[in-house]
């Protein structure tokens, strides 16, 4: 419904039927009427007038309770046809991160079997030539040693590689902005003079349980890729702040309803296209192929924070620079929050 | 004599359990490099055991030791695994356990535990 572009209508409408009257001299045709029906009494005139009205009228009534019935049928078909279109993108949001996951899966899946097979000559072969008689003893000490590391290999593979989709390591509880302060501090002693990093911390942080570990790689990756996206040299900022999501705002952003830590790197680099926004999380995908990237950083550190119940996600235009946005789970943080 | 079938698609895991397993008392160990070649020994040899890899080339876990079981009913079978693309060691062997292998470990397997299962079903 449209009120302006009704009156509108209206007023034409009015203007129209003046020029028609006129053009057909109403006055006349009415006089000429009354004149050849001059027998006619005045309550028959008196009772047409509102018989047609009545008539007009109901055929006008039922006109617009069809109309806006076919309204609400359109509105609704238009309400149902967005939330079609709303699933159907949720549904391949969720699709492009089952890819994804499945991807890494895949990857960790390969790389345990090849060094589980790489493993088991050493720790055959070590564990006979340990056990085997007449050996001098500083062979068989070396060959302690070897089967010693072999050992500790493999507990590496059996408690840390597992789990490819899990955690690698126990959580513990961190406080954010001294752990960055750290990574960004190692950082900028690895990059040159002409990348710098800011830092805007909010006062109110809270503290966040993930592996130590894991934190550093994944913020070392971010800032290590930012300062790669800024050859000319520029300014990384890392922000931190909390940010609650009720259960709609968690769903939009893909994750539970609750506080998080949010941490964002902002470089001042070229950017990225909307081809390569799509895919810079994906194993394998890199633009730095040339400098012999292996396209796993992102990749590895967005399975990790996916590993925290938390999310990893990017924004970017060519020219813009680009921001990624680690979101972890708030330790401290009630669970039933609202925005 | 007993005879022993160590089948594996890696090489270097076949050499060193065929170091292994050789001097294991009055052992013949032939080998085999894949689920094909493994079967077909199985059928022809008749071993009185198999050490083999659970997950090789396009075959799943539980088939090829359904296969290995239905060549040669009366040899014992001990699976290893190192896993899959897609499963865990401890799944695979799970999968081939579950198959009907008479002993499952996960690799790298170390040589007490695999000794003691190799002597256990060869007695």
């Amino acid at each position: 419904m449209n009120p302006r572009r009704d009156m509108i209508i209206g007023a034409v409408a009015c203007i129209v039927i003046f020029f028609f009257f006129v053009s057909i001299d109403l006055y006349e045709t009415v006089s000429d009427f009354t004149s050849e029906h001059e027998g006619w009494q005045l309550v028959e005139i008196l009772a047409a007038v509102p018989t047609l009205a009545i008539v007009t009228t109901w055929f006008a009534v039922r006109r617009w309770l069809e109309v806006a019935h076919l309204n609400d049928r359109l509105e609704h078909t238009v309400g149902q046809l967005k939330e079609a279109i709303d699933d159907r993108q949720a549904m391949e949001e969720q699709i492009g991160e089952a890819y994804k996951m499945a991807a890494m899966g895949q990857l960790s899946g390969g790389l345990i079997r090849e060094l589980n097979n790489v493993m088991q000559p050493i720790v055959t072969l070590a564990q006979l030539e340990v056990d085997k008689a007449g050996q001098s003893e500083s062979r068989r000490e070396n060959m302690g040693r070897v089967l010693l590391a072999a050992e500790r290999g493999c507990q590496i593979l059996e408690s840390s590689l597992a789990d490819p989709l899990g955690t690698f390591g126990e959580p513990e509880e961190i406080v954010p902005s001294q752990r960055l302060s750290r990574v960004i501090g190692q950082a900028q002693e690895s990059f040159n003079n002409d990348v710098s990093i800011a830092t805007r911390f909010a006062d109110e942080e809270g503290v966040v349980s993930v592996n130590r570990d894991e934190f550093d790689s994944v913020f070392t990756t971010l800032l290590t890729n930012a300062a790669e996206a800024m050859k000319r040299g520029g300014e990384i900022t890392v922000g931190l702040s909390t940010r609650t999501f009720d259960d709609a705002a968690a769903s939009a952003q893909g994750v539970s309803a609750g506080s998080y830590c949010s941490v964002t790197v902002a470089d001042q680099g070229i950017g990225m296209t909307e081809e390569v926004l799509a895919q810079v999380f994906d194993p394998f995908f890199t633009t730095k192929s040339a400098q012999g990237c292996a396209g796993l950083g992102l990749s590895i550190a967005y399975d990790r924070v996916h590993g925290w119940s938390g999310r990893l996600s990017a924004e970017s235009a060519p020219g813009e620079g680009s921001t990624f946005e680690v979101l972890i789970p708030r330790h401290d943080a009630a669970p039933d929050v609202e925005i | 004599m007993a005879t022993v079938l160590l089948a594996d698609d890696d090489p270097g895991v076949r050499y060193a359990l065929q170091r292994l397993l050789a001097p294991q008392g009055d052992v013949e160990v032939i080998e085999a490099d894949g689920c094909e070649a493994a079967l077909e020994l199985m059928a022809t040899v008749k071993p009185d055991l198999v050490v083999t890899e659970a997950v090789m080339g396009s075959m799943t876990a539980i088939d090829y030791i359904k296969a290995l079981r239905r060549a040669c009913p009366r040899a014992g079978i001990v699976a290893l695994s190192a896993g899959g693309m897609h499963q865990s060691p401890e799944f695979a062997t799970g999968l081939a356990s579950t198959a009907g292998a008479d002993e499952v470990l996960r690799k790298p397997a170390r040589n007490g535990p695999l000794l003691a299962a190799v002597n256990e079903l060869l007695r």
